[in-house]
This record gives structure tokens, sequence and C-alpha cells, in this order.
């Protein structure tokens, strides 16, 4: 955990995008957090139905007379969570049958391997919709389906990786040192390979929060809970195409694709940090453009900097 | 006196070929025979492939030998702890690895390479940690230690490397320490400094030493006793002048010859620089 908040803290050093991604990442979580305090009730009839946007409604209302700005804030606080939750519980999952999978290897990884590509040839979203209807709804049912529709490819991937390592001689030499098994995957071999496990959290992340607004928005939530699924549950229910009420959706929809795309601008800033070449690449360009020369000429060559280097 | 450890009749087999050839089998380690003494310096030399590294991770319990015995101090231990070394075995037999880019985790401190040992072996925690790591170091010749326990391996050199390695194997205060090849990764100005920190090891604290080598200089610089391995089997044995001055097997013959150094009566240029 340590290990991967350092990787975070050093990506946002190094990466523009990836701070413009997590600052859109903590402009919501603010939201999430404190949001709910400051606007109205969301469940409550307080205006006439679908007004459009306007001075005391800034977001409208919605086909029931509720303020879309207040579903929209509140919203954001259980769809995040259900992210969140569902990135780490499918990190530590899939961290814990893959790295055991690939560092015991044998029996013990053909029998884990079974079990994971069982999970991977599962359709992950028929499943999870034939789930969420069988689980009494709620977002924690959201997370545990998430969880268990996603985490082979985590636990897949983090295998592999474990298989490179659990060959290296610093293995060998704890191993000699008399470590015990959990120790040497958890200290050892885990945090090798913190870039990989974390842009899988993230990426896990930015999924489930996009899978569990669309279960929902199906009517596999808690319709009585604000979401930013339920939001738009409603939303079509009340027939918002319809009657061209785009304002009781488009709020929630471009809060879901911001947090989206400040996830994935996160893990670009990761991917730079962990393969350095796409960094190299980047500012090799900058140089050839500074030159007046386009990238794809024959051999270029730069003139040496002012005072040279 | 029963030797420190007694190896017979070591044969370990590994699976040959691939699809067209199952079940074939190559034997790596055929039914070798030896003994390390107290305090005494013997080396294993043959050339890539001989087994010479196989052996030592058999010794090293890294891998289990499908046949023979390992005895230490006379007691077989494949027999006592058939499904692993115990930790009481891993205090008496330590491992330097070859490769000191490889063998050194790169996200641990120096420190955290050697409070591990020390805490696992019961030889020292909590306040004791720090001076018992700054000793270590110290001792190895990584100096100040203070300095260097902060450092992250990436930092160091490949010598100064193999000393942190070095320091790590005497943790535990071991018996017996088995050396891959520890100066073969290692530039030639830099080897004689590590060589005779091995050396020294054996006169001040009475450390068994068992050198695997293709390098028949430091093998002839170092070692008490050569033992010569050649397709697995031990061919040649002796005490070191007797080996490198009148070598009776054809193979020993052919290993002096490409030696370059190894026949000179003067010990190798020495280099004490990491």
């Amino acid at each position: 955990m340590r290990a991967g908040a350092a990787l975070v803290a050093s990506a946002l050093g190094r990466s523009g995008p990836a701070r413009v991604g997590a600052g859109l990442l903590f402009f919501f979580v603010l939201v999430a957090l404190v949001g709910p305090l400051l606007v109205a009730d969301p469940t409550e009839m307080l205006a006439r139905p679908l007004l459009p946007p306007g001075a005391d409604h800034w977001f409208g209302t919605t086909g029931q007379g509720q303020d879309v700005l207040a579903q929209t804030v509140v919203g954001t606080r259980m769809s995040l969570f259900v992210g969140l939750a569902t990135g780490l519980l499918v990190t530590a999952l899939g961290a814990l049958v893959g790295v055991t999978a690939g560092y015991f290897g044998g029996r013990v990884d053909d029998a884990l391997s079974l079990l994971v590509n069982v999970f991977l040839v599962l359709p992950g979203l028929p499943l999870a919709i034939v789930l969420a209807a069988w689980l009494p709804p709620g977002p924690l049912s959201i997370v545990a389906v998430l969880t268990l529709t996603g985490w082979a490819w985590t636990a897949r991937v983090l295998r592999a990786q474990t298989l490179s390592l659990r060959h290296k001689d610093f293995v060998a030499a704890a191993v000699v040192s008399g470590e015990g098994h959990a120790r040497i995957m958890l200290r050892e071999i885990l945090p090798n390979m913190t870039s990989l496990w974390v842009s899988c959290a993230v990426g896990t992340a930015t999924y489930a929060i996009g899978a569990s607004v669309g279960l929902e928005f199906l009517g596999l939530g808690d319709v009585s809970r604000v979401t930013w699924g339920t939001n738009l549950y409603w939303a079509t229910n009340d027939a918002a195409l319809l009657t061209g009420s785009w304002w009781t959706f488009v709020p929630t929809g471009l809060c879901l694709a911001l947090v989206g795309f400040g996830l994935t601008l996160l893990n670009y800033g990761l991917d730079e940090l962990t393969n350095p070449r796409l960094g190299v690449d980047r500012a090799w360009r900058r140089a050839l453009k500074a030159a007046g020369r386009t990238p794809g000429d024959s051999t270029p060559y730069l003139p040496p900097a002012e005072g040279g280097r | 006196m029963t030797p420190l450890l007694e190896v017979r009749g070591l044969t370990k087999r590994f699976a040959a070929g691939g699809t067209l050839a199952r079940g074939a089998v190559r034997t790596v380690v055929d039914a070798v025979d030896f003994q390390v003494g107290r305090a005494e310096i013997v080396a294993l030399v043959g050339e890539s492939g001989s087994g010479k590294s196989t052996i030592a991770r058999l010794i090293a319990r890294l891998d289990t030998p499908e046949a023979g015995a390992l005895c230490l101090d006379g007691e077989d231990v494949l027999v006592r702890e058939p499904r692993g070394a115990s930790r009481a075995y891993r205090r008496r037999v330590q491992m330097i690895f070859q490769d000191p880019f490889g063998s050194l985790n790169p996200v641990h401190t120096l420190a955290h390479h050697l409070e591990r040992p020390l805490e696992l072996h019961g030889r020292a925690s909590g306040a004791e940690l720090r001076p018992a790591v700054h000793a270590l170091l110290a001792q190895v010749g990584l100096s100040p230690p203070e300095e260097y326990a902060a450092l992250y391996p990436h930092a160091l050199s490949g010598g100064q490397r193999q000393r942190v390695a070095i320091a790590r194997a005497l943790a535990p205060q071991p018996e017996l320490l088995i050396a891959d090849e520890p100066t073969s990764m290692l530039d030639v100005s830099i080897r004689m400094g590590v060589l005779a920190l091995l050396r020294q090891l054996r006169d001040t604290r009475g450390i068994s030493l068992l050198l695997i080598t293709h390098d028949l200089a430091s093998a002839r610089f170092l070692a008490d006793r050569i033992l010569v391995l050649s397709g697995g089997r031990i061919v040649e044995a002796g005490p070191t002048a007797q080996i490198v001055d009148a070598p009776q097997h054809p193979y020993t013959r052919q290993l002096l010859a490409a030696a370059p150094g190894a026949t000179r009566t003067a010990p190798p240029a020495t280099s004490h620089g990491d």
C-alpha cells in the first residue's frame, strides 16, 4: 500500500495528464464527502416537475419534482464508493490468487489457473445481470457482483508477472534466509510489481463505476437510493428523451464521463512513469519540433544545446 | 571427527526434451561425494554446465536431490527434514549468489536486507537491530555503515552489492557458506577484494566455505582443496597445490591450460578497491 501511494505521488510529480486526472478525482471525492451537506434533500418533491435549469434549481428538476443538482451530488457518494471498493477488492482477490498461483507453481498453479480460466470464460455482463437480479438490491450487492465477475483478469496479469519474478535470485536469497512463503509473496514479490497492481486497481475502479451505473440503470440496483445509476434509471422512467428534459440525465452522464476521464488520465501517468520510453518519445518529438524538423525525417540530428551538456 | 558437511551419492536429474521426448531425463549431478571440514575452504571447479551451481542449490536446499545423503555434522538432513529445510538448517548454512544485481531486492533498503535474517534467526531484535546491521556492514567493509544502511541497491556498485550479499549471508552467523561464483559478475579489479574478504571470514570466524567457480585462479588463491567437476561427476580432487601443479585428469589439464594466470607461482595481481 505504501509503495502504491509513493508510486501515485511520483506519477503526479512528473506527468501533467496525471495531475489533471488527480485534480478531477480530488474534486469528485470532495463533492462526495461534503457535497451532500450543502444541497437539498434529493428525494423530496421541491418544485414543479421537469423545470428546466434556472435560478432556483440550477440543474432543473426531475419528473418527480426533485432537485437534479442535489441528486447528482448525492449520487456521487455511492457511485464513487462502489468504484473504489470494487477496485480494492478485485485487486486484493486477484493478487491473492494470482501471486499464490505464480509463486508456488505446479499443482497449486494448475488448480488456481483453472479457476481463473473458468471465471475468464464466464460472460461477465450477463452473469453480473443475473447475479444482481438474484441478490438483494443495494450497493454492497453491486460491489460483490462486480468483484466476482472482474477479479480473474487481475489474477491472470499478476500471476504472469509473479512467474517471472519468482525465479529471481532475491527470492531464492529470501528462501535461504529462512523467510516464510507468505512474507516472500507480500514483501519481496508484490512491491516489485506495484505499478502493475496500482494500474489494475485504477482500471478496475473505472470499469466498476461504469458497470455499477449500467446495472442500476437497468433497474438492478436499489432504486430507492440516490446514485448516478438510479438517476439515469428514473430519467428513463420519466421518459426524459420523449419530453426533451435533457437536464435530468446530462449532469449525471457528464460527471460519470469526467470521473472515468480522470481515472484514465491517472493511469496514463502511471504508465508513463513505469514505461519511461513513452516520456522519452514525447520529449524527443518536442525537441524535433523545436528544431523545425518533423518526426520521420531521415537521421534527425539536433545541434547541441547552448553550452553543451 | 565428523566433517561439517558430507555429501554422499548426491544425484539430481532434470526432465529433458520437449513433447516428443517426454520422460527423457538428464542427470546433471551424478552420484557426487565430497566433504567440507570445519574452517576449510573447498573449491568446486568446472566449466559451464558441469553441474556446480546445481550442487550449490542442492546444499542450500533450494532444490531437492533425487538420491544421496546430505549430512551436516554426520546427520542426514534429507531424512530429518524431507519437506524442506528447517530454520535451524538455514541458520547454519547460508549462500552467496552469483549475480549481485539480481540477489538484492530493488525495492528494499540495505538495512531491510540485513534486518530480516537477524530477526528470523534470533540474532537481534528491536533496538539491537540497528547496531547489529551497522556491525555487519562494517564487517564487510562498507563504511560509514549508517549511510550505507539507508541506501537502496541501485545506488551501489557490483562489488559493494556483493559485499551486502555477503553481509546478509553472515547475519545468521552460519557455519558453512556456499559461494556460487561470487566474483564472476564483478570487474576484475574488485574481485580480489571480495575473495580476500571471504578468506578473512574463514581466518577470523572459522567459517567453512564451499566456493563454486569456473575460475581456477580464484580457486587457487582461496581454496585448501579443489574438486574438479565435469559432466556432473567429480573427476579429480586433492589439495590445491597438487591439483594446480600436478594435475592427473586430462580435463583438469584442459581447465588449467585454458585459465590464464592459474599456474603462475605468484598470487594473481591484487587490488582491493571497489
